[in-house]
Parts: structure tokens; C-alpha cells; sequence
């Protein structure tokens, strides 16, 4: 089922106040309080006048669009870093040079043998 | 047996149809959706495949090897570490969500248009790049040269086919890439990297070699057989920064031009320079070729081989005596290629070779529109049109050409491949001094440096061109014949060499007499055959303007809506759409708006 | 079911690739990115807004 924007919104405001509301239940703070009672208030806005609504919508997908891109980039980068970084340590170490980017000017030719074609070739990815 | 390959998610994706063996359909996607250079997965392009085929496909074979590909990429990303992160970034989400799963991505997209699933098959990229070069040639046995920026981990590759069968000998490896460098030159010209390629080369003949030595000093070690390894130290692409860095600027001279600078002649010796050390290099390679596999016919494919000035060299200098080149020589081609390779290669067909006609078809293999879509088209914009038969058509078209009009010609089925080849065209008379500036400023608004191409009755070329073999498509370049050049002062400003008349034909001669011939004979395209030949007689000179059906920043025309959009947002001055002539002479002023926004465009 | 189906077929082929070129290497890593790629299947939509950065 394909949801309207402002079914959407609906159902997103309303979550979020339950949620909220069970967060100040279970805390009693102060800030959880604060936090229930906007977001109560913007449900209600939500229900009762979804164009006034329409632009507190627009803004927190905007801050979630940001988030999920800067979890994006955090697991990007510790992929990088745990994983890429440590095999080029290890290609440094034992002298790999898989794009031959150390220059060879005793070189005859570049050129090299491509290997023999498989029968079962075109059934494969690689 | 039905084949469909395809290209998709690099640039220039593409459909063919295969039936038993014969190409019934090709299109490159940029046609349909409007994207230049499109890469989403051909769609539309497919689909309109699919519409032609005459019954259930077969197979489906992609044109590359994607867990290959993914290794040269994490290779790459290793090698280059801690730096790369970049291009690890940008690379990496597109392969782990789609990428790495094209055979489900395929099936979707299959079942999405209709046709039940069928298995889907791989072929290597320079493997379909030979093949599209080979089985579609006109020769029984040849040698094969393929040249690109890459596919998989293959650059450049030597192969020999023979009837049915096709092996590649040997190749030269990523990073190291003749495509690659010359795009780096491209791109530090200020031109876009995998189109701007063209008006680099169309740039050359206003410089001098001066970079050239520094080029083979600093940039590449090349060896006698044409085999070559760049120094990244210069190159940017591997951390997917750019294509060059602050190293490269500072060996020629300063930094890259913006795009919207104005050229100097820093960027015609660049451009000279460049362009003559490909050309040495694809000499190199091809009496390389030659000596290994003793072949006399070469048969050439890759985004390099649309450099049609290496390729003019390769046919009068080179050591084979018959050079073809696949018209759809880039990524589009690849589609083609990847069919083609699974019916002879995998299927096991029989492939039969005339040593005379090649299997393209004249290349007008894409879409085509019938009268009454042609019509709505016009009545649509309120345009009236008369309809002609195809002489009283030929012959007005002469006539206006002879005027100095500059003519919109949509005609049968549109080509496959970068080329118009006079289906999307806009013709104009080559013998007008002031014709090139015109087009360029009034019709495809771009720089007026760039050259247009000559289409030259195939019975006529020798008379006005060097030429060797015929050219059907626009891949060769030739020198005008002397007995129609005029001496032209050589001045030392490139802008002022633009505007001297050096021949009878100076809207389509290069400033060093040069010029990209297309041969058209009477069998390839009879309507365009035609109106050359009516244009012939009223004038003695059988020789036309030639240029892509297109404005600025658009992939050519493909629908006739389009074509008459493109009639009314530029100063054409007639349309010749199908059997339907419109002059704008004739129109009222309420009918010349075309609706459309004024145009600008971003730098391409 | 499909989804199952599609990662047999590329760890199949995979297996393959790395014991044909010696490439083990690619094992780890390409099983270690595709669990990173679950971690980021709710953000599959944020592909564009990432390349339009570079």
C-alpha cells in the first residue's frame, strides 16, 4: 500500500507522540515531558490542518534525509578505514603491485597474454 | 534465435535486437529518455527492441563482467589508500545495492516490459567490443584493435577473427589507458570527460606539438610495440579527485581552463600535442598487430576509435590495407558487440562475410515514424506542410540548399551510434564561406571552432577528397583534393585562421585542409543519395554539410515532435520530415514561436 | 525467496572468481560490504544525494 504525503505525515507525527508519550511514562523528566507535548501538539496540527503542518513535514525529512546520509558516510569511511587501509598495509608490506604503478623502463613490452576463453565464459559474472 | 544486449549503468546505455543472427534493432537510450549520454538501464530503448523482435527472446547477454569490474574497483580503492576515499564513496553504494545484482536487476526490468524471463548472460567488455568490430565487418578474417578508457580490467586489446570465431591475443591493464590520457587532456582543457573528447580533437589542427616530448618524457613510457604505462603520479582519477592534478598543471603550464573561459592557443598546443601521441601510438599498436598475426583487413572498436584523425592516419599509413570501424564504437556499441559474441562465440552460428557489405545496415537501426505520426507532430505546433513525392522532394531540397537555407532532414530509421548519418541530420551547402559560423552560432550554439562534416557522393569522393575506401560512416578523416583547395594566409592567431576560405568547400575543410568524410552511395541511403545527386546537378559540386539533428546540450532528435521543436527553437530554415516539407518563409509569425523557454545551456 | 536466491548465485560466483584467480582476498571483503550494505538498506534513497557531491 502506497501512502499519501499526508497520510504519511499522519502516521509519522502520531508514532512519534506515542512514542514520546511512553518515553515520558517510563522517564518523568522534565525534557520528556517537553519533548511528548510538542510532539502531541504537531499531531494534532497533523490531524486537524495538514497544510499548516506541511513544512514541519518538510523540515524533519530534511534533518532525516541528513542523518541517514551522515550514517552513510560514518560506515563508509570505517569501511575504508578497517577494511581497505589494513590490505593496502599489507600489499605495502609484501610489495604488491597489482596496478603496476612502480615504473618498469627495462620493460620489453606492456602488453600482456589474455588468458584463454572458457566455454562456460558468457554464463559467468567474471 | 532472439538475442538482447545490453549496455547500461556506465554512459551511452543501449539495446540491440539479434534475430538469427541479423541486427533487427538498436537504439542507445540518450534517444528516448533525453539524457545525454544517458546511463540508466535502456528502458526504452529495450523496449522498442522488444517491439520489433518477431517473437520470445532467447537470452539476454550484458556487455560486461560485473564481479570484475568490482575487483578492479576495490583494487584500485587498495592501491591507492589512505587516499581514494572519494572514489570508494561514490563508487561503493550503487554496486552493493544494485550493481553486484544485474541478474535480478535484469529479470525486474524484463518482466517489467513484458517478455517472460530468460536467462541472462555475460560477455566480457572488450571481448563485445571486438565482436561488435569483427562479426558485424564485412571481412571473413581480420585482425582486431580495441582501444577504450576500460571495462574491466582491459584497456586495449589485440585480437584475430576469423569466420566464426574470435580470440583475443593480448592486452595492456588499468590504469594504463590511451582512453583514459586523452580524456585527462579533455578534461584539463576544460571539455567534458566521455564527450568532449571530439572537440579536443577538432581543436588539434589549430596548435603545434609543442607538449609532445613532455608528454613521452613525463606522462607515459611508451615502447616500440605501442604498449605504454602512464605515470599516475600526474593523474587524479584512480582517488576519483579528477582526471589530472596540481602535478599535471604545473608540467603544462597552469591550471585547467574553466569551461566557460575562452580558448587560447595553450589549449590548441594541448589539443596537437595529445592528439599526435595517439595517433603514434595507434600506429604503433597496429604494426604490432600486423606483424603478429600477418592479417590484411583490421577491424576497430573502443571510444578511441571515433578518433577519426588516427583513424584517417591508420588507413593511408598504417601497414593493413582495409581498416573498419564499428560506427557505434563506444559503450552503445557494446550491446551490439555482446549479442553478437554469445550467437557465434557461445551459440556456435555460422557467420557469412562478402568482403564488401558489412552487417550494420548503414547504421539506421533505431526508431522510425510513419506519416501520420509525422503529421500529427506538425499539426500539433499548427505548422502547415505540404506532402511531396520523394523526386519533388529531393529536388525542392536542392533547390533551397543551393539558396543557402539551412535544412532539417528526418528520414527513415534513426541511426545507432554518435554519428548523424542523414536520417537526424541538418544539411546546409558546404560552398557558402559564411555557412560554418552560421551553423554553429544560429543553429547549434556552441564554439565556432569545431569543423563540420561533409557527406560526398560515394562516385565522387575521389574527385574531391584523398581519399582511399569509402567512408559510410563519418569514421575516416582525408584531405580535400588539391585541385580544389585555396592558399590561405597562415596567420599566427588561431581565431584568425577560423574565418579563412581554404577551399571550394570551406565550411566543411579544417584548417589543415582536413575533413571528416561520409560516403553515401545509393544503396546505404537512397533518400540522401538522392537529394545529393539532385544538388549535384544544379550545382557541379556533390558535396553537403552533414550535422547531427540536434541543439546544444540534446542527445539528436528521435521522435518527429522533437524534430519540429527543434525547427522552430533554432534559424532552420526548412524541415524535409518524412514525405512533409515545411518552409519557414512560409509560416506566419504566430506560427514561428516554438513555446519554449529561452535556452542556455551549461557547458558540455 | 528471490532475494536468497540472487545471493547464492553471486556468492556462488564469487567463491569461484577467488579460486580461480587466487583472489581470496575478495571473499571477506565483498561478505563484510554486503552486511554493511543491510546496515544501510533504509538509506538506499540517499544514493543520488551522495553522488551529487562529487
Amino acid at each position: 500500500m502506497v501512502l499519501t504525503p499526508t497520510r504519511r505525515a499522519r502516521l509519522q507525527s502520531t508514532l512519534a507522540a506515542l512514542g514520546t508519550l511512553l518515553l515520558w511514562w517510563h522517564t518523568g523528566t522534565r525534557a520528556a515531558a517537553i519533548l511528548a507535548t510538542t510532539a502531541a501538539t504537531l499531531t494534532l496540527l497533523a490531524w486537524l490542518t495538514p497544510r499548516l503542518y506541511a513544512p514541519v513535514h518538510q523540515f524533519l525529512e530534511r534533518v532525516r534525509h541528513a542523518l541517514l546520509a551522515g550514517l552513510t558516510w560514518i560506515v563508509l569511511a570505517l569501511l575504508f578505514v578497517v577494511l581497505i587501509i589494513p590490505i593496502r598495509l599489507w600489499r605495502y608490506i609484501t610489495g604488491t603491485d597489482p596496478l603496476h604503478l612502480q615504473p618498469d623502463p627495462d620493460a620489453k613490452t606492456f602488453l600482456e597474454p589474455l588468458p584463454p576463453p572458457r566455454s562456460d565464459r558468457f554464463d559467468r559474472q567474471f | 534465435m532472439r538475442i538482447l544486449g545490453l549496455s547500461a549503468f556506465y554512459h551511452d546505455s543501449a539495446a540491440v535486437l539479434l534475430e538469427d543472427g541479423r541486427i533487427i534493432a538498436a537504439a542507445q537510450e540518450e534517444r528516448f529518455s533525453r539524457i545525454k549520454h544517458d546511463p540508466a538501464f535502456p528502458r526504452r530503448a529495450a523496449a522498442f527492441c522488444v517491439s520489433r523482435a518477431g517473437g520470445p527472446l532467447d537470452a539476454v547477454v550484458y556487455y560486461e563482467k560485473p564481479l570484475l569490474k568490482f575487483e578492479r574497483i576495490l583494487t584500485t580503492s587498495i592501491a591507492v589508500a589512505p587516499r581514494g576515499f572519494p572514489a570508494f564513496a561514490a563508487a561503493l553504494p550503487d554496486w552493493l545495492h544494485h550493481k553486484l545484482w544485474l541478474p535480478g536487476v535484469i529479470e525486474d526490468e524484463l518482466i517489467a516490459l513484458g517478455c517472460r524471463a530468460v536467462p541472462v548472460h555475460f560477455s566480457g567488455h572488450h571481448e563485445a567490443h571486438a565482436a561488435s568490430a569483427f562479426f558485424a565487418s564485412p571481412y571473413e578474417r581480420a585482425a582486431i584493435l580495441t582501444l577504450d578508457g576500460v571495462g574491466e580490467w582491459t584497456t586495449t586489446a589485440f585480437g584475430r577473427g576469423a569466420g566464426n570465431q574470435l580470440e583475443l591475443l593480448r592486452g595492456q591493464r588499468f590504469p594504463h589507458s590511451l582512453g583514459l590520457l586523452y580524456s585527462a587532456f579533455t578534461h584539463h582543457c576544460g571539455f567534458r570527460v566521455n564527450s568532449g573528447e571530439y572537440k579536443l580533437m577538432g581543436l588539434a589542427p589549430y596548435g603545434e606539438p609543442r607538449y609532445e616530448e613532455t608528454i613521452l618524457r613525463h606522462l607515459i613510457n611508451l615502447k616500440a610495440d605501442g604498449s605504454f604505462r602512464l605515470n599516475l603520479d600526474y593523474f587524479g582519477f584512480l582517488q576519483g579527485e579528477a582526471m589530472t592534478n596540481a602535478r599535471f598543471e604545473a608540467l603544462f603550464g597552469g591550471p585547467r581552463r574553466t569551461p566557460d573561459a575562452p580558448l587560447t592557443q595553450l589549449q590548441c598546443d594541448l589539443a596537437r600535442s595529445i592528439q599526435v601521441v595517439t595517433e603514434e601510438i595507434v600506429l604503433r599498436l597496429a604494426r604490432t598487430l600486423h606483424a603478429e598475426t600477418g592479417e590484411q583487413n583490421l577491424c576497430l572498436a573502443g571510444g578511441v576509435a571515433l578518433n577519426c584523425v588516427a583513424n584517417g592516419r591508420l588507413l593511408r599509413e598504417g601497414p593493413f590495407q582495409r581498416v573498419w570501424v564499428q560506427p557505434a564504437a563506444g559503450d552503445a556499441g557494446g550491446a551490439l558487440g555482446a549479442a553478437l559474441a554469445f550467437y557465434h562465440l557461445r551459440h556456435g552460428a555460422s557467420r557469412t562475410a562478402d568482403g564488401v557489405h558489412d552487417a550494420m545496415q548503414g547504421a539506421f537501426l533505431g526508431s522510425d515514424y510513419s506519416p501520420e505520426e509525422m503529421a500529427a507532430a506538425l499539426t500539433e505546433r499548427g505548422l502547415p506542410a505540404e506532402r511531396l513525392s520523394p523526386d519533388v522532394l529531393h529536388a525542392r531540397l536542392a533547390e533551397r540548399l543551393e539558396a543557402g537555407d539551412v535544412v532539417g532532414f528526418f528520414q527513415g530509421r534513426a541511426e545507432f551510434g554518435p554519428r548523424a548519418l542523414g536520417a537526424r541530420s541538418i544539411l546546409a551547402d558546404a560552398r557558402a564561406p559564411e555557412m560554418q559560423r552560421r551553423l554553429n552560432l544560429k543553429i547549434k550554439f556552441r564554439e565556432s571552432f569545431r569543423p563540420f562534416a561533409p557527406i560526398v557522393l560515394a562516385e565522387d569522393a575521389a574527385q574531391w577528397f584523398d581519399l582511399t575506401s569509402p567512408s559510410p560512416y563519418m569514421l575516416f578523416t582525408a584531405p580535400v583534393a588539391a585541385a580544389h583547395r585555396r592558399p590561405a594566409a597562415s596567420t599566427a592567431k588561431w581565431e584568425e585562421r577560423l574565418s579563412a576560405v581554404r577551399s571550394a568547400i570551406p565550411a566543411v575543410t579544417h584548417v589543415d585542409f582536413s575533413a571528416r568524410v561520409q560516403t553515401v552511395d545509393h544503396t546505404g541511403n537512397r533518400a540522401l543519395h538522392a537529394v545529393l545527386s539532385a544538388f549535384a546537378a544544379r550545382t557541379g559540386c556533390p558535396v553537403l554539410v552533414n550535422t547531427s539533428f540536434n541543439v546544444r546540450g540534446e542527445p539528436p532528435v528521435c521522435h518527429p515532435r522533437e524534430a519540429v521543436e527543434g525547427f522552430l527553437a533554432t534559424e532552420m530554415d526548412a524541415l524535409a520530415l518524412g514525405p512533409f516539407f515545411v518552409e519557414k518563409r512560409h509560416l506566419a509569425p504566430g506560427q514561428l514561436s516554438s513555446g519554449a523557454l529561452p535556452r542556455s545551456f551549461s557547458p558540455d | 525467496m528471490r532475494a536468497l536466491r540472487n545471493l547464492g548465485r553471486l556468492l556462488r560466483e564469487l567463491w569461484a572468481f577467488a579460486r580461480e584467480h587466487k583472489a581470496w582476498w575478495i571473499i571477506p571483503v565483498v561478505v563484510i560490504l554486503l552486511a554493511a550494505a543491510l546496515l544501510l538498506v533504509g538509506v538506499s534513497s540517499i544514493s543520488p544525494f551522495i553522488y551529487s557531491l562529487f
